[in-house]
């Protein structure tokens, strides 16, 4: 591995508790987690050169990897999957932590696309400043839309 | 009930509470190994493909039929202008595709905000839409020219075959398109709201 290849492996492998968060929250099982999570790997790794670290390394981790759940077409399945190394399944789980991260899982994925991306950089305790320079609108507006997201959460039974 | 009452009351906590909960479903993903070297290899030497399967067999199918095509109309005695045309046609749709693939490509691969990709999602579905309103009468015309020179329209049974086959054609274009149309006004919706606020 060359010193380029090494720096990314770091960095995914310091992150890749918030891009397993992100393919969670946009997916319906483990299947689809796995899928997502690769792919966001691989456009990460392609937008890796072009990452000038002006912006925090998180920061662009989220903007990646939500692009990635949101913006794709789940049907296509673009790669062969390759099974991620893990021990637990919160889709299965039968604990208190991993049911309670169902039943926030199921209701957000109730909301828009965007809304869901708005709440669960709200949730990773991100600011308004940070969220709206990763979603791509302004700090007011997420201030604004938030009280209406939290209002919906709420709503669901 | 009881759940009810109290967020009545305290109407963020239970949404405050979910911050807690992510950050202990992320200390135990922390524990996880996750990204084993088999993925890793496989991550550094896979291609992005924003590009399906279907668009590049598309482009290949397309490649393979343009020197076949010229073959065969050369053999059923097509005009040269007639296979000009349809070849002109084959190469200009093919660059357009690639052209536009690339740039989806650098869309994602560009550290670009969610809003400014969707945007860039819809301007790419858009131009799909143009592409297509252009390419659907170019097509009849050059189907056309190929029956009119192969002297179809003089024999009636060929003619209602042939007519049959290019209304399936057509109707499974259209399909798509309508299709297509509704996924785009969705995301049309969804921006507007955004930007509106």
């Amino acid at each position: 591995m060359n010193p380029k290849e090494q720096e990314f492996e770091q960095v995914v492998r310091t992150n890749k508790a918030t891009i397993y968060t992100v393919c969670y929250m946009f997916s319906k099982d483990q299947d689809e987690v796995a899928d997502l999570f690769q792919e966001c790997l691989i456009n990460l790794w392609h937008s890796w050169p072009n990452f000038e670290g002006r912006s925090d390394v998180r920061t662009w981790i989220y903007r990646i990897s939500l692009n990635v759940c949101v913006s794709l077409d789940r049907k296509k399945r673009r790669h062969p999957t390759i099974p991620l190394t893990m021990d637990i399944n919160p889709y299965e789980e039968d604990n208190q932590n991993s049911r309670q991260m169902e039943i926030l899982r199921q209701r957000i994925n109730q909301l828009s696309p965007f809304d869901r991306a708005i709440i669960l950089l709200w949730l990773e305790s991100m600011s308004y400043d940070e969220i709206g320079a990763i979603v791509g609108i302004s700090a007011k507006n997420v201030s604004v839309r938030l009280v209406r997201i939290k209002e919906q959460l709420k709503k669901m039974k | 009930m009881d759940t009810q009452t109290n967020n009545n009351i305290h109407p963020v906590d239970e949404v405050d509470e979910f911050r807690q909960q992510i950050a202990q479903f992320k200390q135990r993903l922390d524990q996880q190994e996750i990204i084993n070297d088999r993925l890793m290899r496989h991550t550094m030497n896979a291609r992005i493909s924003i590009c399906t399967k279907t668009n590049i067999t598309a482009d290949a199918i397309v490649l393979l039929i343009m020197p076949l095509a010229f073959w065969i109309f050369n053999r059923v005695g097509i005009s040269w202008h007639v296979s000009l045309f349809v070849l002109l046609m084959l190469i200009g749709e093919l660059t357009y595709n690639v052209i536009g693939h690339r740039k989806l490509q650098r869309l994602f691969t560009d550290d670009n905000d969610l809003l400014t990709v969707r945007r860039g999602l819809l301007k790419f579905k858009r131009s799909n839409r143009i592409q297509l309103l252009i390419t659907v009468p170019l097509n009849l015309l050059w189907v056309l020219a190929i029956f009119w020179q192969l002297g179809v329209f003089a024999h009636t049974q060929e003619l209602i075959l042939m007519s049959i086959a290019v209304f399936i054609g057509l109707f499974i274009g259209f399909a798509q398109f309508a299709w297509e149309m509704h996924r785009i006004n969705n995301s049309i919706r969804e921006i507007d709201d955004l930007a509106t606020e």
